[in-house]
């Protein structure tokens, strides 16, 4: 220590390492028994909190390269460091220090107590920055987040994808030239034309007369659908008039939360409130029958894309899935004994490529190969295709349509009148094969050269000068969401209902003589829809005949166990893979996953790797229209591929440029092309979502604008200099709101990149890699940065993203924490009282967790949290703690530690038979009918019930307890004397017969009725729901979990004199036993441990983001132990306990302090069964 | 035994010469065995609020309430409740509409003639605290948009006297903090109940302990081996234990900077100064083992002294009875 440092009055900051150490005087201090607990007088330890992490000194032990911190002081203005201390890391949100100039943080009193503008947490940015500085700041780049997660909420995959379906694909569908027309054979007059389709608000329907209104929540509670009309504009005839309608509705359809359409859209918190909605809510799923259901993204291979790879015989085979709205195939262009043939399902065997091109018209066999290729090479692989059909003797186009007619695998039975073999062979390759690639008028030539292409790319696999792709490669697949599963299943809907339409149209039409002239529009029926989606929806299975399509378990009931569950739900990732099948590829993390998908969530066991969560800021792309784009690129010089010879296609001096797989032409100059696409994206003149991917192996542009890639933000960096485009500037616009994503994007300051396009860039992780980039100079290094990422923990996703320091864990105890906090009880959201869901467990006392990270922020987790921060002591004690068992303090529970509440439901409807009788409820019986009056025991049971035979809330039920008393005739299909008697029924009650139906309470343990609600739907007359609630103390067996995968069951509760106490009295509230870390290797933990306790004597809430030490975003061990070095505690948080019993300190220093536990749903109450009492029956003679 | 500080809740005296057992006895019973009195039962006669039932009962359970236990019979199983056992509180609260309210306020400003007919029926059927009314009011409208909401305290909670308890309690009972918040409530919310305070230890529910902690640590012998100058000085005194050492400056110059122990009591055994290597070779820290500084934090019914007389009068008793146990066996042999 500098003895120049004593006296001064200004703190003076001395880098040497941890113990750098400045003091503003010598004045002592003098706590007469205690430390100072809360803050000491000293100025002491302004340790960096991170000088630049290990990282460097790899690059440092680099050859001959000078320490690159004193290259960097003389060639660069001075680093911009995150704050000294702590106040960037707990969170605090001032700016003070920047360039290494102290902008006046010196007392943490004068700042708490200055600007307060400044300290408002929405406030992101500071103005004590140059506007112009790059966000080098290091630490004000996550402030980004809230902004694209703004804009897209954190749902809003499902939300745009509904949304996009309804505004565009809805309307596209009803208006596709197969469905737009009604006509009949009977009236060739007749025609029923839809000019439009809408969706209108969403109602009830409370009987056939009337509809409502509808709110999602009414819907939840009384078992509805939230569903908006869809409407239709029509023009028919009627007679010899035209007649237009508008408004017709043809259906009920399901309506998304949050999306445009619903009527939470966009609404304020405190419209939600009157809604009785959770403002945390993300939304983006369904209200059916009053459950919550939500449509899982599913994963597939990517549609219209040729993928090569090795088929069972290890035959090198492209296949090609084609998609369209009309119909779906699959084709395969392979080899075979050096051969190449096509194959199609419709095709009885394979057909040689060359007889497909002289079908295609290619006859001459020069322009065949010319489309193949005509470097020496491929010809001579070619040669033997090229040999095969001449062997067979087709030279002709017509020749080779009617070998390819000959081949036809014919539907026995198929009424279609048969065809001459050339005609249906023209038409397979039209329809059928490749049916993606455009064909107009028989013109193959566009199909042709696809097929040369796909040719070329499996002969160039073959010779070994190209590689195979790989499935699994992230870019190679697409999600289908919530919008494109109802697109499909709309469309096949709509298309039964226009069938059954036309089917009642040609009956009546058929008719020779009538009366009245037909009115369509009277028979539609609007249930053919409405009951077709939601059945779907209701049951998750989607059968679409048309496609063949039968899946199940698209949609899942919405788990509401707790907030993280839900979160976690709606960002879960379905593979089409079966669970069967021992290949570990698609389980695997791939490489190109990274930003894309969380590393860590995902299930063990059968569903691993194959049930994925998006990323935080994955967004998944919609459909975009593609006629822009490909104008865009015919201005850019794209050479139009139908006017090119296939020598020319093939030359070596142009790239092809494929739009969605399919060629739309040539360009020579590839690179300039994409950069200057990329330019036009920059500027928000192609869609933000487009990607243009060069790819030198295969010589060709990729564009894509197709639905369903998935995509990330990221920062660009700026060629000429290196630097990050994002500015101060930026970040200080965006927290005053001049700024919003929308406009960094088009000024090319973030753009949107998929997985293809990332294989085009090289992205910065961190700051400090564009720095050493810098330095090196920018010549030096081959390819330069051209992204930086937004900020590294947003590779994990939203349950990923509330472990404290992931990346201080063994990878498997994140993934194990993650599918534990699913299971953690907590806050489902602020509702959560007024909801009437089968099972809600919440916590009593709920508490935010004094170690959090960025993520944590961001989804709310600190409004609606679960669990509590327990003050743990890692040591044996009592032998109870074996296992992972852990040991609790009596006192703490009788405080309120781990107390929960769990409300289930219990339902009954009272019921109107098909002969008109109805249900009934009674109340309790008379008392002076039983013997013991009311403590009779047969007369307990009613003691809950009012005069109306439901029960009291506030009362007791015990096991046997009547909630309903209910009454069913007992005579409900025959005839009951009298068609009105069902009307009157108070008068004929006397005739009926009832038996008591009534709704019992049964378990073991007592329950008290929370609510109780009377409504009715358009299926049931009354619905009767009661909620039943427990309040629970944790016992022995309770399952208690860390954020870190340690889980573990209570094993002994301990009365608070018998446990463990340290110096300053504290005795612990939960004790886990030090086994569970060696092998756990959960470091992570005793970081939690370690910045909990220093957040607690500094009065703050430590930070813990992922890979956030050196962006502010987690707090350093360093810093921490500092922290506590400071607060007169032991800096590794070890601490001297005493005995509980005897009253001896302990041998041993115990690790304790606070960590975040979490109650997991598992009780012991629900797991014991135990039968007491029952029928015995003799099964063995008694000797 | 050596007082070092006592303040209202909070007394911490050294007890020398004792063995760990015996201090540990009396940390033991003032934790779990002195007693006090409590909410046990609560009848609940309406409870509108967003509160459950039992969330609401164990709140008021632990409000630990200002009355000296000893003047109370301890009550068992079975026994019937009456005024030498038992305490009634009564609650009862209804946040006023938003109309009420209004006329409320208007009645507090002093501007009656400002009221309507209704107001002023309104006014007359609501009981309502009125400072506590006054808080919530304000805090409406400091906060605009913010729905009213009443606050409920500790000190909402009304003694009803049974018995002659009047008598024997002429100041009242309240609980020891009038500002524990209780429950919120929203206009139109109400709550009803009464509770029954009896007297418990806190080996049955932390609620019935009478202290909010009562431990102690060993006195740290702080020595210095070998003499220690300049930085390390420093570092020691302000870094690594602060307030036990301290600073001897360099009166002449050539003269180095050392340290000298001022107050081992600000010890906490952090070790801390073991980090470095010049540190911890010179300095020798050691428990004394019969040296305690004993620490007892008193919730507030009662001084921390009385509870530490309770607690050796507890102790003193089992002695007794131990005594008188093992007196029986030896006549019984």
């Amino acid at each position: 220590m500098p003895a120049k440092a004593l006296g001064k009055s200004k703190p003076e900051t001395v880098f040497s390492g941890f113990k750098g150490v400045t003091k503003e005087s010598t004045n002592k201090l003098f706590s007469p028994v205690y430390p100072p607990r809360t803050k000491s007088k000293f100025q002491l330890g302004r340790v960096r909190a991170s000088p630049y992490g290990s990282c460097l000194d790899s690059i440092k032990g680099g050859e001959g390269t000078v320490a690159w911190e004193e290259w960097r002081e003389e060639n660069l203005p001075p680093l911009t460091v995150p704050r000294e201390g702590y106040g960037h890391i707990y969170g605090q949100e001032t700016i003070d220090e920047v360039d290494g100039t102290d902008l006046g943080d010196a007392n943490p009193e004068i700042s708490a107590t200055g600007d307060a503008s400044l300290k408002n947490p929405h406030d992101f940015g500071s103005t004590k920055t140059p506007d112009d500085a790059p966000v080098g700041s290091l630490k004000d780049k996550w402030r980004l987040l809230p902004h694209f997660l703004k804009m897209r909420s954190l749902m809003r995959q499902h939300i745009d994808s509904f949304d996009h379906f309804v505004n565009v694909e809805m309307k596209q569908i009803v208006q596709s030239p197969s469905a737009r027309e009604i006509r009949s054979e009977h009236d060739p007059n007749f025609y029923l034309r839809y000019t439009d389709c809408w969706l209108g608000e969403p109602s009830v329907e409370e009987d056939s007369y009337a509809t409502s209104t509808a709110t999602p929540f009414q819907c939840r509670l009384r078992d509805c659908t939230y569903s908006a009309p869809i409407y239709v504009n029509v023009r028919y005839t009627r007679g010899r008039q035209i007649v237009v309608k508008r408004k017709v509705k043809i259906g009920q359809m399901p309506i998304m939360l949050r999306s445009q359409k619903c009527i939470l859209y966009e609404k304020s918190e405190h419209e939600l409130a009157k809604l009785k909605e959770c403002p945390y809510d993300p939304g983006g799923y369904f209200v059916v029958k009053g459950v919550e259901k939500a449509i899982l993204i599913q994963e597939q291979l990517s549609k219209n894309r040729v993928i090569l790879e090795k088929d069972a015989k290890g035959e090198i085979c492209a296949s090609i899935t084609s998609s369209t709205h009309e119909r779906k195939s699959k084709a395969y262009i392979s080899m075979k004994h050096g051969r190449v043939y096509l194959k199609n399902n419709t095709l009885g065997e394979d057909i040689p490529i060359a007889t497909v091109l002289k079908a295609m018209g290619v006859e001459s066999d020069v322009e065949a190969v010319q489309l193949v290729g005509s470097e020496p090479y491929i010809v001579n692989a070619l040669a033997l295709s090229l040999e095969e059909s001449s062997k067979m003797g087709i030279h002709t186009r017509l020749q080779a349509l009617k070998f390819i007619g000959s081949k036809i695998r014919r539907n026995a039975n198929s009424y279609r009148r048969p065809m001459p073999p050339e005609d249906e062979a023209r038409e397979i390759l039209d329809r059928v094969v490749l049916s993606h690639v455009p064909v107009h008028h028989f013109d193959f030539r566009a199909k042709a050269i696809y097929v040369g292409h796909i040719t070329r790319r499996v002969l160039l696999v073959h010779l070994g000068k190209m590689s195979l792709d790989d499935k699994d490669y992230y870019g190679n697949k697409r999600l289908e969401l919530a919008g494109n599963l109802l697109s499909l299943l709309f469309e096949d809907l709509f298309k039964i209902f226009s069938k059954d339409l036309k089917r009642q149209a040609d009956m009546v039409l058929s008719k020779p003589n009538r009366a009245q002239a037909y009115d369509v529009v009277k028979s539609i029926r609007p249930d053919t829809i409405t009951n077709g989606m939601i059945q779907a929806i209701a049951t998750g299975n989607w059968v679409l005949k048309r496609f063949r399509m039968d899946r199940a378990g698209v949609t899942q009931v919405l788990s509401r166990l707790s907030y993280m569950s839900a979160m976690g739900m709606m960002t879960k990732i379905q593979s089409q893979f079966e669970k069967t099948r021992k290949v570990s590829g698609p389980r695997s993390l791939q490489a190109s996953q990274w930003g894309m998908l969380c590393p860590a969530d995902t299930p063990e066991g059968e569903a691993c790797g194959l049930v994925k969560n998006l990323a935080l800021l994955a967004h998944i792309t919609t459909d975009e229209d593609t006629q822009p784009i490909e104008r865009l690129c015919r201005d850019l010089g794209v050479e139009d591929v139908l006017r090119l010879s296939g020598h020319e296609i093939n030359s070596q001096q142009a790239y092809l440029v494929l739009l969605n797989g399919l060629i739309l032409g040539v360009h020579t100059r590839p690179i300039s092309l994409v950069k200057n696409l990329r330019r036009l994206r920059r500027r928000g003149l192609a869609g933000e979502f487009v990607s243009f991917y060069l790819n030198k192996e295969q010589r060709a542009v990729h564009i894509a604008t197709d639905g369903g890639r998935v995509c990330r933000p990221l920062i660009i960096v700026d060629e000429k200099n290196g630097l990050p485009r994002l500015k101060q500037e930026h970040i200080e616009g965006l927290a005053l709101g001049t700024l919003n994503v929308r406009d960094l994007l088009e000024r090319g300051i973030v753009e949107y990149v998929d997985c293809n396009e990332e294989n085009n860039t090289l992205i910065a992780v961190t700051e400090r890699d564009l720095e050493i980039a810098r330095k090196q100079g920018l010549e030096t290094r081959k390819m330069r940065y051209t992204h930086l990422e937004v900020d590294p923990f947003t590779i994990l996703g939203v349950v990923g993203g509330i472990i404290p320091y992931p990346h201080h864990n063994q990878a498997p105890r994140n993934t194990y924490t993650v599918a534990m906090s699913k299971q953690a009880m907590g806050t489902i959201g602020v509702n959560e009282y007024e909801r009437m869901d089968g099972l809600i467990y919440t916590l009593v006392y709920p508490q935010k967790p004094l170690v959090k990270s960025r993520t944590l922020d961001l989804v709310g987790f600190d409004k609606i949290p679960g669990g509590h921060n327990t003050c743990i002591a890692v040591m044996s004690f009592s032998g109870y703690d074996i296992e992972d068992a852990v040991i609790l303090s009596k006192a703490s529970i009788d405080r309120g530690f781990g107390r929960c509440i769990i409300l289930k439901k219990h339902q009954t409807s009272v019921r109107r038979y098909a002969n008109g009788s109805i249900d009934r409820t009674c109340g309790p019986p008379d008392v002076s009918n039983f013997a013991d009056g009311e403590d009779d025991k047969r007369y307990t049971k009613y003691k809950a019930i009012d005069d109306d035979g439901i029960c009291m809330v506030g009362e007791k039920m015990e096991g046997g307890s009547i909630m309903v008393n209910k009454e069913s005739p007992a005579n409900t299909t025959g005839d009951i004397g009298g068609a009105d008697l069902g009307m009157n029924m108070g008068m004929s009650s006397a005739v009926m017969q009832y038996k008591p139906s009534a709704l019992s309470y049964r378990g073991q343990v007592p329950s008290h009725v929370d609510k109780v609600l009377i409504t009715s739907n358009e299926h049931e007359q009354f619905l009767i729901k009661v909620m039943l609630r427990q309040i629970r103390r944790p016992e022995v067996g309770d399952k208690f979990a860390s954020r870190h995968g340690q889980k573990g069951v209570c094993g002994l509760i301990v009365p608070q004199e018998d446990l463990p106490f340290n110096d300053f009295g504290h005795s612990p509230d939960l004790i886990m036993n030090p086994h569970g870390f060696p092998s756990r290797m959960t470091v992570g933990k005793l970081l939690e441990l370690l910045v909990g306790k220093a957040g607690l004597y500094e009065g703050r809430q430590g930070y813990s983001s992922a890979f956030g030490e050196e962006h502010g975003s987690a707090d350093t061990a360093e810093a921490t132990a500092e922290a506590l070095l400071r607060n007169g505690l032991n800096y590794t948080g070890k601490d001297t306990f005493y005995s509980g019993a005897s009253g001896e300190p302990l041998d041993a220093y115990v690790f304790s302090g606070p960590v975040f536990y979490q109650k997991l749903k598992h009780m012991v109450l629900d797991k014991a069964h135990a039968l007491w009492s029952s029928s015995v029956r003799q099964l063995v003679p008694v000797l | 035994m050596n007082v070092i500080e006592n303040k209202d809740n909070d007394l911490v005296f050294e007890l020398i010469g004792c063995d760990a057992s015996f201090a540990n006895a009396l940390r033991r019973i003032l934790l779990s065995e002195v007693p006090t009195v409590a909410i046990e039962n609560v009848y609940m006669w309406n409870n509108t609020s967003i509160i459950h039932d039992e969330v609401l009962s164990h709140r008021l359970g632990l409000i630990p309430i200002n009355v000296d236990a000893r003047l109370f019979d301890p009550i068992e199983d079975g026994d019937d409740t009456t005024d030498q056992n038992t305490l009634v509180f009564q609650l009862q609260v209804k946040c006023p509409s938003r109309r009420q309210a209004a006329a409320k306020a208007k009645k507090a400003t002093g501007d009656d003639s400002a009221l309507t007919e209704t107001e002023k029926s309104v006014l007359e059927n609501t009981e309502l605290d009125h400072a506590a009314f006054m808080a919530a009011k304000k805090e409406a409208i400091q906060t605009p948009g913010r729905p009213y909401t009443l606050h409920l305290y500790s000190r909402d909670l009304v003694w009803v006297p049974q018995g002659d308890q009047e008598r024997r309690f002429p100041n009242g009972i309240r609980p020891v903090h009038d500002d524990i918040l209780i429950a919120k409530l929203r206009p139109g919310q109400e709550i009803e109940l009464e509770a029954h305070a009896m007297y418990g230890i806190g080996q049955d529910h932390a609620k019935y302990s009478p202290v909010a902690t009562a431990s102690y640590r060993l006195y740290i012998n702080v020595e210095i081996v070998e003499p220690i100058y300049d930085e390390d000085a420093e570092e020691l005194a302000h870094l690594y234990e602060p307030g036990v050492f301290e600073i001897i400056p360099a009166g002449v110059p050539g003269k180095r900077i050392t340290v000298k122990v001022a107050n081992p009591y600000a010890c906490t055994m952090s070790r801390n100064y073991m980090r470095n290597p010049k540190l911890a070779k010179a300095i020798k820290m050691t428990r004394i083992p019969n040296h305690f500084i004993f620490s007892v934090e008193s919730v507030g019914m009662h001084k921390p002294a009385v509870l530490v007389a309770e607690a050796l009068k507890v102790l003193q008793k089992k002695c007794k009875d131990l005594i008188e146990v093992t007196k029986q066996q030896q006549e019984a042999f």
